[in-house]
C-alpha cells in the first residue's frame, strides 16, 4: 500500500515536472522571438558621407590668384598640401582648420544629453595627416564615412566618425 | 465496504477537480502566451510600416537635393549634393502647382555655417537662416546634410557662393 502511493506520488512529480518543462521551453521561444525583434537595428551612414561631400564643396572666403577667386575646402584643402597661402597671406591649412571646425561645431552638437556622444574628423594626404579635429568621447557604436580621392597621383582620404 | 467506495469516490473526483484545474491553468497560460505573441508580431507589423515610410523619407531626402526642381545642375558646375538657392525662392513663390508632387508634410531647407536667423522672404533673401517651402502638418523629420549655393556679387560681379546646410523633410507615423 505504502509502495503503491510512493510511486502514484513519484508519477504526480514527473508530470509536475514535465508541465515545467514545457512552459519554460514556451518562455525561451517567446523570449527569443522578443529578444531577436529588439535587436533589428541599422546604422545609418549617409549623414556622414552627405557632410564630407557638402564640406568639401564650401566656399571659403580664401583667394586664389585674384580676389574674387574663392576656393572651396577641397581647394584650400590642396592649396594647404602644396603649402601655399591665400592670397590675403593667412595660412591655407589654418584657414581649413578654422573653417572645418566651424561647421563641425554647427552641425553636430555633442554632450551628455544628446545623442552623439563624440565625432572625429582626420584628413590624410598619402597616409599623412593634414588635419585632425575631434570631439566628445569615443565609443563602440559609430557611423561612418571615408571619402577618398587623388591629388597629383597621391591619395587623399577624408575620414569622418560619429560616435554614439 | 460502502464507506471504502465513497472514500475512493471523493478521492477520484479530487483528482478529476485536479486535471480540470490543471488544464485550465495551462490553456490560460497558452493563451496568454498566444495573446503576446499576437500583440507582439501586430505591434512590429506597425513598426514595419513606420520603418518603410521613414526609408522612403530618407530615401527622398537623400535625392531631393539632385532633383532637377533642386539641383545646382550646370549654373554651379554640376555639383553633387548641392541645392541651387536661387531656384529654391523661385520654386517656393509658386509651389501650389506643386501640391501632391512629393507626397510629404513638410519640406525645409536650413542654413547651418555659417548660421543665420529667420525665415526665407523675397525681402530679406539672402540675408536669412530658413526656407520653409511646403509646412502642411507636423510629422517626423529625416535630414541630410547638403550644401546652398547661390550667385553673390563683389563689386557687382558674380560669383559662386556655397554654404553648409540640411534639407528636412517630414513624414507621418503611422
Amino acid at each position: 500500500m505504502k509502495g503503491k502511493m510512493n510511486k502514484k506520488g513519484q508519477e504526480e512529480m514527473v508530470g509536475f515536472a514535465l508541465i515545467v518543462i514545457v512552459m519554460a521551453i514556451v518562455l525561451l521561444i517567446f523570449l527569443s522571438f522578443v529578444i531577436k525583434g529588439k535587436s533589428k537595428q541599422e546604422v545609418e551612414s549617409y549623414e556622414a558621407s552627405s557632410f564630407i561631400q557638402s564640406v568639401l564643396q564650401y566656399t571659403t572666403n580664401c583667394s586664389k590668384d585674384y580676389e574674387m577667386n574663392y576656393q572651396t575646402i577641397q581647394g584650400v584643402l590642396f592649396e594647404c598640401i602644396k603649402g601655399e597661402a591665400c592670397l590675403d597671406g593667412r595660412d591655407s591649412c589654418e584657414v581649413l582648420k578654422k573653417e572645418i571646425e566651424g561647421m563641425l561645431k554647427s552641425s553636430w552638437k555633442v554632450g551628455n544629453e544628446s545623442p552623439i556622444k563624440g565625432y572625429s574628423f582626420r584628413i590624410e594626404f598619402e597616409g599623412e595627416e593634414i588635419l585632425s579635429l575631434s570631439e566628445g568621447n569615443e565609443t563602440s557604436n559609430y557611423k561612418g564615412s571615408l571619402q577618398s580621392f587623388r591629388k597629383a597621383g597621391k591619395p587623399v582620404e577624408i575620414r569622418f566618425k560619429i560616435f554614439y | 465496504m460502502k464507506t471504502r467506495n465513497a472514500h475512493s469516490g471523493k478521492k477520484g473526483q479530487m483528482k478529476i477537480q485536479q486535471t480540470a484545474f490543471m488544464l485550465i491553468a495551462l490553456t490560460l497560460f497558452f493563451a496568454l502566451v498566444g495573446i503576446f505573441i499576437l500583440g507582439f508580431s501586430l505591434s512590429g507589423l506597425k513598426e514595419k510600416a513606420n520603418l518603410i515610410e521613414q526609408e522612403k523619407a530618407m530615401i527622398l531626402v537623400s535625392k531631393l537635393a539632385n532633383s532637377p526642381e533642386f539641383s545646382c545642375a550646370k549654373t554651379f558646375n554640376n555639383k553633387v549634393n548641392c541645392i541651387d538657392l536661387d531656384k529654391v525662392m523661385a520654386l517656393k513663390e509658386r509651389i501650389e502647382k506643386y501640391e501632391g508632387f512629393w507626397e510629404i508634410g513638410n519640406i525645409e531647407i536650413i542654413k547651418i555655417y555659417p548660421k543665420q536667423e529667420g525665415v526665407c522672404t523675397k525681402e530679406n533673401y539672402p540675408n536669412c537662416g530658413k526656407i520653409i517651402l511646403k509646412k502642411e502638418d507636423e510629422g517626423i523629420y529625416t535630414s541630410n546634410f547638403v550644401v546652398l549655393c547661390r550667385k553673390d556679387f563683389f563689386m557687382g560681379v558674380p560669383y559662386d557662393k556655397c554654404e553648409l546646410g540640411k534639407v528636412m523633410i517630414s513624414y507621418t507615423k503611422k
